[in-house]
């Protein structure tokens, strides 16, 4: 199948599955707007908008009105629901078409379990992180103008290189579920370390108030630092300290690519022997 | 037959209190963090995520009944032996409340890791109000299982809207009533007034004890009453076309 092949059937299914599954991605862009709007007015219930804008100003380091206060805010709000749709996304995807659809043998005579697991763990993050922070674009447009749209491809940067070591991750925990373990519920492992990870990162708290135990499963995720790099975007623009979690990423990715490569690897050759 | 639920459900139970804890604690923690008293703030916001809980519950079981349970032909097991939405969620009730007894647990203990406060800090309240506020969580269950139960029988929707009407159930809940210019309205989601319950027991309502306990007496035979006729209704319509099965 030539490339221009594979992109028109991935097209085709994405288009398929957004028609099906509306209601779901009307939830992934509504709950974190919610999230983004309820953590700026939420606090208002016992002060006044000054005293949270304030407080904000003053956990960020940085003076903010309203709009910046509600940018930064819907701005991380992308965060949690990258990381659920991507968890959820690949250790799904991964169970289904092992252990449901009984697509294992067709995958085993076409391609390596490696290659496979891969391919799922790249291609539903890159899919997966666009459609799921679509709402981002009308909320900062209305926001911030073209400065808005601007500054949603510059997060969509730095959320896809996160979301990529979140999808290897996600294809190891699958690979382990998948065949390392007897779980018939793959979504109850995924739909809880997802929360758990995202608690312990701080979105939108300093880190020194999270819990040692929460913020010590969080740091080996992208996801504190991915925050850390939404912030600094936001707030300060591409500038040089974006280095810093860039390069923790790039770190991590590392790290869990030649995880994911081995134990796949390992699968494949134990799977072909049985 | 509750019991054996439980037990085919075990994992999903653990999964709902630990995904409802840790999603509360990313929302609940910041907006206390940015108010002028954090600890009232997590008062006043906690009975909300707690009543919100239960109503998203009851709508994810009527969801289940009426589209997942379909497909094994559970749905039509029950009904061969009389029983409609609203028997199976009594069944499942008594475990549905312990697992959100845990889940306030587990936040008041979670929440107290982020400030150093009391981790029981949730179990002081006014015991009266505090009972009345977690045994009509079971009532706010009914009602909405039984509403979702209406909705899936009477519509073609699929179960995934589901997500988007657990969101309306903030109304009363997560934004407490009084925060309404008029706030006896947010009442019509009967989770409001268990969330307003518990939090007069924490002495945080914007609400006085007393037209509290007339309003309880007064709403809930009307909401265990409306939701037992929407899974009548819902009963009659399976009856007549029947149900499809939908994801």
């Amino acid at each position: 199948m030539s490339i221009r092949g594979v992109f028109t059937a991935l097209v085709y299914r994405e288009v398929v599955w957004l028609k099906r599954f509306i209601g779901d991605y009307v939830t992934i862009w509504l709950l974190p707007s919610i999230y983004g709007l309820g953590i700026v007015f939420l606090p208002t219930l016992m002060s006044d908008i000054d005293f949270v804008l304030q407080r904000f100003s003053n956990l960020f380091n940085h003076p903010m009105g309203l709009t910046d206060a509600l940018a930064l805010s819907l701005s991380l709000s992308a965060i949690l629901t990258v990381v659920a749709v991507t968890v959820g996304d690949v250790v799904q995807t991964l169970y289904a078409e092992f252990k449901v659809y009984g697509s294992f043998t067709i995958i085993l005579e076409t391609v390596s379990v490696t290659a496979f697991v891969l391919a799922t763990s790249f291609m539903r993050p890159l899919i997966m992180t666009v459609l799921s922070t679509l709402y981002l674009i009308p909320a900062l447009s209305i926001l911030l103008g073209l400065t808005g749209l601007y500054l949603y491809f510059q997060l969509l940067i730095a959320l896809t290189l996160s979301s990529l070591v979140l999808g290897v991750l996600s294809g190891i925990t699958g690979i382990l579920i998948v065949f390392y373990t007897n779980v018939k519920k793959p979504w109850s492992v995924s739909s809880t370390i997802v929360p758990i990870m995202l608690s312990g990162a701080g979105v939108y708290i300093p880190i020194h108030l999270v819990p040692l135990v929460l913020k010590t499963i969080s740091s080996v995720t992208p996801v504190p630092y991915t925050v850390e790099l939404i912030q600094l975007i936001v707030l300060k623009g591409f500038s040089l300290e974006v280095s810093t979690p860039l390069v923790i990423i790039a770190m991590l990715f590392t790290a869990y690519y030649l995880a994911a490569f081995g134990i796949s690897k390992n699968v494949d050759v134990r799977v072909r022997k049985s | 037959m509750g019991g054996v639920l439980a037990r085919l459900h075990l994992t999903s139970y653990l999964a709902w209190i630990i995904n409802d804890v840790f999603w509360s604690i990313i929302l609940i923690i910041p907006a206390s963090y940015l108010s002028p008293n954090p600890v009232v703030t997590l008062k006043l916001l906690v009975p909300g995520i707690i009543g919100m809980s239960l109503a998203s519950l009851g709508l994810w079981i009527g969801t289940e009944f009426l589209r997942w349970m379909v497909h094994d032909g559970l749905t039509d097991m029950f009904r061969e032996n009389g029983m409609g939405v609203y028997h199976y969620i009594v069944c499942t009730l008594p475990v549905d409340l312990l697992s959100g007894v845990v889940s306030l647990a587990l936040l008041g203990l979670v929440s107290s890791g982020f400030y150093g406060i009391d981790p029981v800090w949730w179990l002081r309240g006014d015991p009266l109000l505090m009972t009345l506020g977690l045994f009509t969580l079971m009532v706010v269950e009914l009602f909405y299982g039984g509403l979702a139960g209406y909705l899936y029988a009477k519509t073609r929707l699929s179960s995934s809207w589901t997500g988007i009407l657990q969101i309306g159930v903030t109304v009363g809940t997560v934004i407490p009533a009084s925060a309404y210019p008029l706030p006896y309205l947010a009442f019509l989601n009967p989770a409001s007034l268990s969330a307003e319950l518990l939090r007069a027991s924490y002495g945080v309502s914007g609400f006085l004890s007393t037209p509290l306990m007339l309003l309880t007496s007064l709403l809930t035979p009307t909401y265990l009453l409306v939701g037992w006729v929407l899974s009548k209704k819902c009963d009659e319509l399976i009856a007549r076309y029947g149900l499809e099965y939908r994801m």
